[in-house]
């Protein structure tokens, strides 16, 4: 009776999405690989399609291995996994093979391992474990514990410089929602970010001005209510608003590297430049627009098979669906990716176990950071920032991550329905 | 604890975000689409080898040669060494710089040419080293190859497109494409470009071709070209352009029982392969604007002129058919004759010379004539009647309209009716008398020697002709068998006297020097008066030599007519010139070198500058 049950509890359906994902991902990659008439051989382990191939079966075989690690012992090491994590990181600055100028892999001759990828992995662990231990309001002393937790390793990437991966770390934020962080910040964090792109867009001056009228305006409303603490909160939100100006653009201007900047600029439509900076973009939107509803099918799709998109096979994937199966399949991917996410912070809101509930709140928000990040660029909504779309880009790392994530996640999952 | 589940709402509203830009950019948007044609389609129109031009020997006259041009396209130049790009071509710096300037002002992404027509050792040396140069490619052309340096007024020649063209052909034609502009390559155009076929290919971000699209099912194959069999007798038709250089005039060369034009010379001609070359169109505003020599008027086919005396063989046959004369019916001459009162008519036989049919064609007796034309008008119950009779006859000849023949020019010449008459003259306000010169050629009567040769070889055929025609095989279609018999309204039976009248020109009239040993050469000499305007004042110049001419007497295999300008007596110019050409088909070589030589040498340049002076001059010297 009991073996029937756990067999029914064991999730999957998402499983299935993640196989059916990663076939998408495969098929998408061959299509990229194919060239010239010729397709691409499996067995090639030079090629991009063979490779791939080996990832997928590695990233299996670690995540039924992950699935059966008891979690018990996991919790228990999970300070040790996290600080090993860590060394990997900063070993990468002795060690590291510099591509395209930044220092984030190590080479292992046939495969290049991503430390930052699998840090993903220890700070879920490590940050749910805090917060099971210490059963941590928001607000709570040890709320910097954990914000150093995730700042370490943030900083440790930041700095190689992989920008693009340390940004996905900011999505634990939606963790820290479900964990109690007031809504208000999520305000707060919008305003600076439409503050940001406007100072980029109007420049500092006028943005200045407006906010200044809209303040003053604020204030003349504010008196009719005769509200002081509302009228403290104007004054301090336009003052502050205005020292954010500034200083992020100057941040903008100074800390932020020039091809990054760059990318902001094309985004923001300051700069028009189809041929350089704003190429992958340009070129990934046309290879989409030539999907149209249908797609052209597999291997007929015109810009993949031109090689029109650079880093297609990797972060730009997804322009290969598009092309090849149009809207239909572009809709098909973000909903599986949707509903993927959806599905593990809704068995998150099941669990009863905290730990399991804020791993999987990490887990999901780490697949939605990269999925919001990464389509999000690749049909030209964001800034091009560099991060594979997980279970479909081509990179061994990041599918290894994300396969592991998911393993315990379902080996959580089917443990929590075990005990009950 | 309040807790917020925030990416419950955030992920579906990114999701829809998403949905919505993508909605947008694959299905509202076509901008993007079209795009993605321009940016990794390439279309590529895959052109057949324009047909070849025989001559009726099979010799080639015309094929095409590959060549190629550097061109520059603007928009892909980079740094490049242009001292080594100058010492390569073998032309100075600044040379170069203004074709790129040139072709900056042309476009910037069309390719603009620095240097048409690589000779093969440049060629070779920047096929290897073209990389170094940015934004050079070498464009690969097929040119017309002109083999055998003849003709050209027939088989015209190829021009690229313009762009006003483009939109007027329905789109086949794309810019560069070579268009047949006149003659042969203008009237079988179709015929000798093929159709053009279409090759799809992907290209990558390079744009280099990276192989076809869909393994080449949307691709369109080229139909054949077709090779064209010129009528052309290319030896002959060379030979009779060398025998006119230095003159103005036309040869044209039937043969009778085929209608197929043997040789169709007009000189001066302009040369089509000095189009292709780097002045190319300079070349030809210089041709089109040669209004003295006028190279792209085919003296053949266009020129108008009055036929002169041969017309009389034509008169004779009418007054035979209409019975208004017979065989022996004389007429006494004295070096002309008063055709009305006051009225003098000259003539070149002795004084009381008496003429039947026979020595009236063979002496030209312009009195003989004279009366006969009279006896013709007369034979209807007024001169109108009788002049639209003998027209009538003489339009049955091919005369007074377009031969319909297979080339884009021509005239109709004119043959008068009484309608003409009567608004020159009034109505019912004159009588044969006043239009006696048609009787001699030199009246209203306008003909071109291609209609000339067309009635001569009627009066070979005693009696019919075929249409003349320069195309033996088009593709694998003989089109021999289009041809019909264009019967005359005049008996067979009569031919016989009239042929023997040109037999005897040859033998002991007027046209002696035409004859050649052993073969029966039948022709009649023309002089032709001409005039032309100098400050207002229509002045005559000196005469045309005409001389049209069949042989052998029986079953002919050649007529011919030849005119040349301003060469005074017939017997001067045209009656060797057709003489030798006769012979040079007939034998494939003369044997009179004398007289080749004479022609061959002689020049009639002196004689066209004399108008040109401002001076008065004689003329018929």
């Amino acid at each position: 009776m009991k073996t029937k049950l756990e067999i029914r509890r064991f999730d999957f359906l998402s499983l299935l999405i993640f196989l059916v994902l990663l076939s998408i991902g495969s098929l998408m990659i061959y299509s990229i690989a194919y060239s010239d008439g010729k397709p691409p051989s499996l067995m090639d382990l030079e090629g991009i399609l063979g490779k791939h191939f080996l990832f997928c079966l590695l990233s299996i075989v670690f995540g039924v291995i992950f699935y059966f690690v008891s979690i018990r012992f996991i919790i228990r090491h999970s300070y040790v996994i996290y600080g090993l994590s860590l060394l990997f990181l900063i070993g990468l600055f002795l060690f590291g093979k510099s591509i395209s100028g930044a220092k984030s892999w190590y080479d292992l001759g046939f495969f290049s391992f991503q430390p930052s990828e699998f840090v993903k992995i220890t700070t879920s662990v490590l940050i749910a474990n805090i917060m099971y231990q210490s059963q941590i309001i928001i607000l709570h002393r040890k709320i910097w514990w954990i914000i150093a937790v995730i700042l370490l390793p943030v900083g440790l990437i930041f700095v190689q410089p992989d920008p693009g991966t340390a940004i996905t770390f900011f999505f634990l934020i939606f963790m820290f929602f479900r964990e109690g962080l007031p809504i208000y910040i999520l305000f707060v964090v919008m305003s600076a970010i439409i503050i940001f792109i406007l100072a980029l867009v109007l420049g500092p001056i006028k943005l200045s001005i407006a906010i200044l009228l809209l303040g003053y305006l604020s204030l003349f409303i504010t008196t009719w209510w005769n509200g002081k603490t509302l009228r403290r909160v104007v004054l301090f939100s336009t003052i502050i608003s205005i020292v954010f100006t500034f200083a992020s653009t100057f941040a903008f201007q100074n800390f932020i590297q020039e091809y990054h900047r760059d990318r902001f600029e094309v985004l923001l439509n300051i700069r028009e430049d189809n041929r350089d900076i704003g190429y992958h973009v340009f070129q990934s939107k046309i290879a989409l627009g030539a999907g149209q509803f249908y797609g052209t099918g597999l291997l007929r799709g015109t810009q993949t098979n031109g090689k029109f998109v650079p880093e297609q096979h990797n972060d730009y994937i997804f322009s290969a669906v598009g092309e090849q199966w149009g809207f239909i399949g572009g809709f098909i991917v973000i909903g599986l990716y949707l509903f993927l996410i959806l599905r593990i912070i809704s068995k998150a809101e099941k669990t009863t176990n905290k730990f399991h509930r804020v791993y999987m709140y990490c887990f999901s928000s780490f697949l939605f950071g990269h999925f919001f990040i990464n389509i999000g660029m690749t049909i030209g909504l964001l800034p091009t920032i560099g991060i594979p779309l997980p279970y479909l880009s081509y990179g061994g790392s990041n599918l290894l991550t994300f396969t592991i994530l998911l393993s315990l996640y379902l080996s959580m999952d089917y443990r929590r329905l075990a005990i009950e | 604890m309040r807790s917020n589940k925030v990416l419950f709402v955030v992920a579906p509203l990114v999701a829809l975000i998403f949905m919505m830009q993508l909605l947008n950019l694959q299905i509202l948007r076509s901008d993007f689409t079209a795009l993605s044609e321009r940016y990794s389609m390439g279309k590529e129109e895959v052109l057949p080898e324009r047909g070849y031009i025989y001559d009726r020997n099979g010799t080639l006259l015309v094929g095409n040669l590959v060549s190629y041009d550097l061109m520059v396209i603007p928009e892909n130049l980079d740094d490049f060494d242009i001292l080594e790009l100058s010492k390569i071509l073998n032309i100075p710096v600044g040379q170069i710089k203004n074709s790129i300037k040139a072709a900056k002002r042309f476009s910037y992404k069309i390719p603009s040419p620095v240097y048409r027509q690589l000779p093969d050792s440049i060629n070779a040396l920047l096929q290897e080293q073209i990389w170094k140069f940015p934004g050079f490619i070498l464009e690969e052309h097929l040119a017309r190859d002109y083999r055998v340096r003849t003709a050209f007024n027939l088989i015209g020649y190829v021009n690229e497109v313009t762009e006003k063209e483009l939109n007027q052909t329905n789109g086949y034609y794309t810019l560069g494409d070579k268009v047949g502009r006149s003659g042969i390559e203008f009237q079988y155009e179709e015929d000798l470009r093929g159709g053009k076929g279409l090759r799809y290919f992907r290209k990558d971000k390079f744009n280099r071709d990276v192989g076809s699209f869909d393994k080449g099912n949307f691709d369109i194959s080229p139909t054949n070209a077709h090779d064209i069999v010129l009528t052309i007798d290319a030896e002959l038709q060379q030979y009779g352009e060398s025998l006119l250089t230095n003159k103005r005039g036309g040869i044209v060369a039937i043969q009778p029982k085929t209608g197929e034009v043997l040789a169709l010379v007009s000189i001066p001609n302009f040369e089509p392969d000095s189009l292709r070359k780097e002045t190319g169109s300079d070349y030809l505003i210089r041709m089109a604007n040669d209004t003295l020599n006028q190279p792209f008027f085919d003296r053949g086919l266009q020129a108008q002129y009055a036929p002169g005396s041969p017309l009389k063989t034509l008169n004779a046959l009418i007054g035979l058919q209409e019975k208004v004369i017979e065989p022996n019916t004389r007429f006494t001459c004295n070096s002309g004759h008063y055709y009305a009162k006051g009225f003098f008519m000259r003539c070149l036989c002795k004084h009381g010379t008496s003429n039947d049919l026979l020595r009236g064609i063979s002496n030209s007796c312009n009195t003989y004539f004279s009366n006969v034309y009279q006896r013709i008008i007369g034979s209807k119950s007024t001169p109108a009647e009788g002049v639209d009779n003998w027209k009538s006859h003489l339009n049955s000849f091919g005369l007074g309209n377009y031969l319909g023949y297979d080339l884009p020019v021509g005239r109709p010449g004119f043959v008068p009716e009484s309608s003409y008459y009567d608004l020159v003259y009034g109505s019912r306000n004159w009588k044969s008398t006043n239009i006696i010169s048609n009787a001699i050629g030199q009246g209203e009567v306008l003909s071109t020697p291609i209609q000339m040769a067309n009635f001569t070889a009627t009066i070979a055929n005693r009696g019919y002709y075929i249409k003349p025609h320069f195309t033996k095989i088009v593709g694998n279609i003989e089109t021999s068998s289009e041809f019909q018999r264009q019967y005359t309204k005049i008996d067979q039976n009569h031919f016989d006297i009239v042929i023997e009248g040109m037999r005897q020109a040859v033998l002991r009239g007027t046209s002696r020097v035409a004859n050649i040993k052993g073969i029966e050469v039948c022709g009649k000499t023309g002089t032709v008066e001409n005039f032309t305007l100098i400050d207002g004042q229509k002045t005559q110049l000196t005469d045309h030599s005409v001389f049209i001419a069949f042989a052998p007497k029986d079953d002919p295999e050649i007529a011919i007519t030849v005119f040349v300008e301003n060469g005074y007596w017939g017997s001067r110019w045209a009656a060797p010139i057709a003489s030798l050409m006769i012979e040079k088909y007939m034998r494939g070589e003369t044997s009179r070198k004398w007289l080749e030589d004479r022609m061959l040498n002689g020049s009639l340049r002196e004689e066209y500058q004399k108008p040109l002076l401002g001076v008065p001059f004689e003329i018929n010297q």
